[in-house]
């Protein structure tokens, strides 16, 4: 009852962003359409990352999904674990149908332009080419779905988790993880590295991220595990975070 | 109405009902404001009005009919006198005295000026 | 049918803000939690509806834990001093949410207050005015219907005219419809006929829990020349003492035996509100 209750006004927070995120959307695709068809060069204009662009807006939906809900929610005598749980709904919710929207809106976008001269580029088809060749094209369809489903998720809760902790955290903490984990990874440890282990992390974490996202074997199901192994990994520290989180004055 | 802090609210209600009815805005067998509306006019806890009412319930100056209300009791008005009466002499002569005393005013001092009182 | 608060401790770094408060909220009364800024009365309150924890102690409403449990907040509805609605939600969709996660919310009784106040229903919170910020959320406790209702400084920047009108529509709605209603505020005057009951906190510790009339009978000032109150106050429990040229006050709490008092001694009986300022003094 609760739960439902949190995540029916989560989902709502949430489809309000979501509208004019697509609203957008539509109008730029339509003015670098029209665009492209009126130039005059001979050239291909390539349309891509419409689920990059996603990823990076459920990035920032979900930076946004603490503070306000939190206190909205303690304020009308919502639990932490419901209000959690609700968030947790939501975010699937949200992943699972922004995936076959975008999906759909590739394909509209591909009906609607016959220039031939546009190209919409798709994240799955473009990371795993030789795979969404060679595959059926319902099979393809349904991969790229349940792929890209994961990376949403994973960048939603991405965001959900940075900005739990950093609720948590005192202005001193705040400061030194904002200075300090880009410092290490981009600073310190490629000197170190370079220093000391004459670039071998880099090259093995290189590998190892390849692998990751099925970069190097052409292998989606890299890429899907990896996101979901993140997910359950940043959920269950979320939920640590929460569970102890109190209003500050 | 207006409260002092001296003497409990509940009492004070009793004594304003009591004005009330003394001065005939209460006419014996006419109805009185329920507790609610005693509470929301004073600003009053209902709780405290009915401590106050009560107290005039059980002396039988008001009255309690089932579900219609409160009403000013046949009598209320003779009896209030005889009590009031009877409160007379210790809150008003007593005092009286223990002030004159205070002052220096005699006896006779009082009596005359009692009389004056009485002159219009 | 309460809410139970058993020692209740809490402290912030090493200021203890809550030392062992043990209380009970009864069915359908009207409490005063009184106590000076800085008492511990909002972070009672917090600890209650689960806004912050408590180190030690437990709380339970109608005998369920109310740590962490849905079905215990619900009966509890809390107007906190700071705002905890979203600053760009209009004061009509704060109404329609009340109205969802609170169900027995009145949203034609919200209505209905927000014209007597004249709050404006389509502005956000995030433009009202500190008074109205303080009445929309008070408009909400009225209209909310829980068991339960928590109130941390209801008037907070209230002009005189929306005060007398929220004690109005507070006692208006107690009579029709009765719940447990708490009020914290260190303004004592104001509430003191609207409470029945008193709750005296200071420095986290419950120093006072009665019956506001029992308080009120305790509680008396004798003044007069200063060597005879100091007589007569030798064997009596005296809570503060004032002293202008020769003249002293005292303040006492007991009962008054009328006829042991000496001549020359005026007696007089405190209001709650210097009896507070007497208990609550340093």
């Amino acid at each position: 009852m609760n739960v439902k209750l949190a995540a029916k006004y989560q989902l709502n927070e949430y489809i309000k962003s979501i509208k004019i995120y697509y609203l957008v959307l539509v109008l730029i695709m339509l003015f670098f359409g029209i665009i492209a068809s009126v130039e005059r060069s001979d050239g291909v204009s390539y349309f891509g990352g419409i689920e990059s662009t996603t990823m990076i807006f459920l990035f920032i939906l979900g930076l946004n999904s603490f503070k306000e809900t939190f206190l909205m929610m303690l304020q009308n005598g919502i639990t932490r674990k419901s209000m959690f749980i609700g968030r947790l709904i939501t975010i699937l919710v949200t992943s699972i149908s922004m995936t076959v929207i975008d999906r759909l809106v590739n394909s509209l976008g591909e009906l609607v332009n016959n220039s031939k001269r546009v190209k919409i580029g798709r994240m799955y088809e473009m990371t795993f080419p030789k795979r969404a060749e060679s595959l059926h094209v319902i099979v393809v369809n349904l991969e790229a779905i349940l792929i890209i489903m994961g990376i949403y998720i994973a960048a939603m809760v991405a965001g959900y988790f940075i900005t739990t902790a950093y609720y948590r955290m005192n202005k001193v903490l705040k400061i030194i993880a904002s200075i300090g984990v880009p410092a290490l990874f981009f600073v310190l440890l490629p000197i170190f590295d370079l220093a000391v282990f004459k670039g071998k992390i880099s090259t093995a974490m290189g590998r190892m991220f390849r692998f990751m996202s099925g970069g190097d074997t052409g292998n989606p199901y890299n890429l899907l595990l990896t996101c979901l192994v993140f997910s359950v990994v940043a959920v269950g520290l979320t939920w640590l975070l929460i569970r102890k989180a109190v209003e500050k004055n | 109405m207006n409260f002092n802090e001296e003497r409990p609210i509940f009492i004070q209600i009793a004594e304003g009902i009591e004005d009330a009815i003394l001065s005939g805005a209460f006419k014996e067998e006419s109805q009185i404001p329920s507790i609610t509306e005693f509470s929301v006019n004073y600003r009053i806890n209902p709780a405290t009005a009915l401590k106050g009412i009560n107290i005039l319930v059980d002396e039988g100056i008001i009255y309690k009919k089932r579900g219609v209300g409160m009403f000013v009791a046949d009598g209320a008005v003779k009896k209030l006198k005889g009590k009031r009466r009877e409160q007379f002499f210790d809150n008003y002569i007593k005092n009286l005295i223990e002030e004159a005393a205070r002052l220096g005013i005699s006896k006779d001092e009082i009596i005359t000026l009692l009389e004056r009182g009485y002159v219009k | 049918m309460s809410i139970e608060i058993k020692n209740i401790s809490k402290n912030f770094g090493n200021t203890c803000a809550l030392d062992g408060v043990s209380l009970n909220f009864e069915e359908n009364r009207i409490y005063g939690l009184l106590g000076r800024n800085g008492a511990g009365k909002t972070t009672l309150l917090n600890i209650i509806t689960n806004r912050i924890f408590s180190d030690d102690g437990e709380v339970f409403v109608d005998g369920i834990p109310a740590r962490e449990n849905d079905e215990a907040l619900r009966k509890i509805y809390m107007m906190g001093e700071k705002n905890f609605y979203p600053e760009n939600m209009k004061i009509k969709e704060i109404f329609r949410w009340s109205k969802e996660f609170y169900p027995d919310f009145d949203l034609e009784y919200a209505n209905k207050l927000a014209d007597i106040f004249d709050l404006n229903l389509n502005k956000n919170v995030k433009s009202l005015s500190t008074g109205y910020n303080s009445i929309f959320k008070v408009i909400i406790a009225l209209s909310v219907n829980t068991p339960y209702v928590l109130l941390d400084e209801p008037v907070l920047g209230l002009d005189a005219n929306h005060r007398d009108v929220f004690y109005k529509q507070l006692i208006e709605k107690y009579s029709n419809s009765p719940a447990t209603f708490v009020i914290s505020t260190h303004l004592i005057e104001e509430v003191s006929s609207v409470i029945e009951d008193v709750i005296i906190i200071k420095k986290g510790r419950i120093i006072r829990n009665e019956s506001r009339e029992e308080l009120m009978s305790v509680g008396y000032t004798v003044s007069g020349m200063a060597s005879l109150v100091d007589k007569y106050i030798k064997d009596k429990e005296v809570i503060g003492v004032d002293v202008i040229g020769g003249l002293k006050s005292a303040y006492i709490m007991g009962h008054l035996s009328k006829d042991m008092v000496p001549e020359g001694l005026e007696i007089t009986k405190m209001d709650l509100q210097k009896l507070f300022v007497q208990l609550t003094n340093a």
